[in-house]
């Protein structure tokens, strides 16, 4: 094998921790039928903190990129890092003691948490578009399933399939503004993906395509935080969802959304507005000042629509 | 000549159905063929990025990835679908409105 890659590895412990911890309680699940519920349990919170124990030295090691720049580990990756296993650890505490889940079958649970752990993990720190969605992917198919874990219920059934239909929606398109961006550029890196933009050599100066292409990105992120056009799913989940899973998904997957937004806009699109001017079409549109304006409208509203609802869990919403 | 453009077209034209079908179908799993389209939309725009515009094959594999991405998503879909119609008896997205939201 390809020494660097091995090398890359030693920085990558937290999530090859957790990919044997998932391993692990799969197989504990389906070999131990009397003690599964409390050794897959054990398994899944040794797995988490041991992740957090191997990412908090990371800390201070340094800006690296892993696995020939797939992936990035900075500070901000790190410290994502160390607060999604964190809320996932409360999460798990909180999974027995739930009416709604100890009456159905655990072990799954606590696989599909750790996947979901793994894949924002990765989310947070992904610097390529191909790496970005896959995690993307592999967060936003657990958290499905997690949301209709009550399988004979009709509420989290239907919460499921909402959240399915919108979220493979708002992936697709966020997808074809990928494909764009990556037409655009010629690559699916993002520093490459800032210096072509900011020569713009490598497109032709074709300014209505890069701004369709960010816009349909945007989409995509703004699903995931539950930003305000793409916000109308957030009740529903997390109404129909079982509870512990209300708790986690209004805030990790949003946690993890938010880094990858940051990272997105910051280190793929900055540059932008020293280039030429034929890009004075997308600078002009100024990413920040549109960014803050949504997220002003996202607090305000979510206040607003909050006084009307009777349903707490609607209200967090 | 087929170049560029008309692969952009195709994939364009596809995007906007598949689009439409999200929109005006009923029957979640018309919705789940109308997401499909979009996947595939992105597919045809990487494939033929890759291989008129960028001198890699960043594209293909990438499209390659999409594919399986798309079969997971599905999987996981049409599984909820039919854990809702052992519950509601229908497919039919009118029925899923005990959560008014």
């Amino acid at each position: 094998m390809n020494p660097e890659i091995l090398q890359d590895l030693e920085s990558f412990v937290p999530e090859i921790v957790l990919t044997v911890a998932l391993l692990l309680v799969v197989l504990a699940d389906i070999s131990l039928p009397k003690l599964r519920t409390r050794v897959t349990f054990l398994v899944t919170a040794v797995g988490l903190l041991a992740a957090l124990c191997f990412t908090v030295p990371l800390f201070g090691a340094g800006e690296k990129a892993l696995f020939y720049n797939m992936v990035a580990l900075d500070r901000m990756a790190v410290f994502f890092k160390g607060f999604l296993i964190l809320a996932s650890f409360l999460v798990l505490l909180a999974a027995p003691g739930s009416k709604e889940l100890s009456s159905t079958h655990l072990g799954e649970f606590y696989a599909l948490l750790l996947g979901v752990t793994l894949g924002m993990l990765l989310l947070a720190s992904s610097v390529d578009m191909l790496m970005l969605y896959l995690s993307l992917e592999m967060v936003s198919l657990t958290s499905y399933i997690m949301v209709g874990y009550l399988r004979h219920d009709r509420q989290s059934n239907e919460a499921s399939l909402k959240y399915i239909l919108f979220g493979a929606v708002s992936t697709g398109s966020m997808l074809y503004g990928i494909t764009l961006l990556f037409g655009l550029t010629g690559s699916t890196k993002m520093p490459a993906i800032r210096e072509a933009l900011a020569s713009g050599g490598a497109s032709g100066g074709n300014g209505m395509a890069l701004l369709v292409a960010t816009a349909l990105i945007l989409a995509g992120f703004g699903f995931k935080t539950a930003a305000v056009p793409f916000h109308f799913w957030c009740p529903d989940v997390y109404t129909g969802a079982p509870t512990p899973v209300t708790a986690f998904l209004s805030v990790a997957p949003k946690a993890a959304g938010f880094a990858t937004l940051i990272r997105f806009f910051f280190s793929g699109m900055s540059d932008t507005t020293t280039s030429a001017s034929q890009w004075s079409a997308f600078s002009a549109m100024n990413w920040t000042s549109l960014l803050i304006l949504i997220s002003i409208i996202t607090m305000t509203l979510g206040n607003i629509a909050a006084l009307r609802q009777d349903n707490l869990k609607r209200l967090l919403a | 000549m087929i170049g560029l453009n008309h692969y952009l077209f195709v994939s364009a034209a596809l995007f906007s159905l598949g689009v439409m079908g999200v929109l005006t179908r009923k029957n979640a799993v018309n919705v789940l063929m109308g997401i499909e389209l979009i996947l595939n939309s992105a597919n045809i725009n990487l494939v033929a990025f890759s291989r008129y515009s960028v001198a890699s094959l960043d594209g293909q594999i990438f499209a390659v990835f999409v594919i399986i991405i798309a079969a997971a998503e599905a999987a996981v879909a049409l599984a909820i679908v039919l854990s809702m119609y052992r519950i509601v008896k229908s497919v039919n997205l009118d029925q899923a409105d005990t959560l008014k939201g």
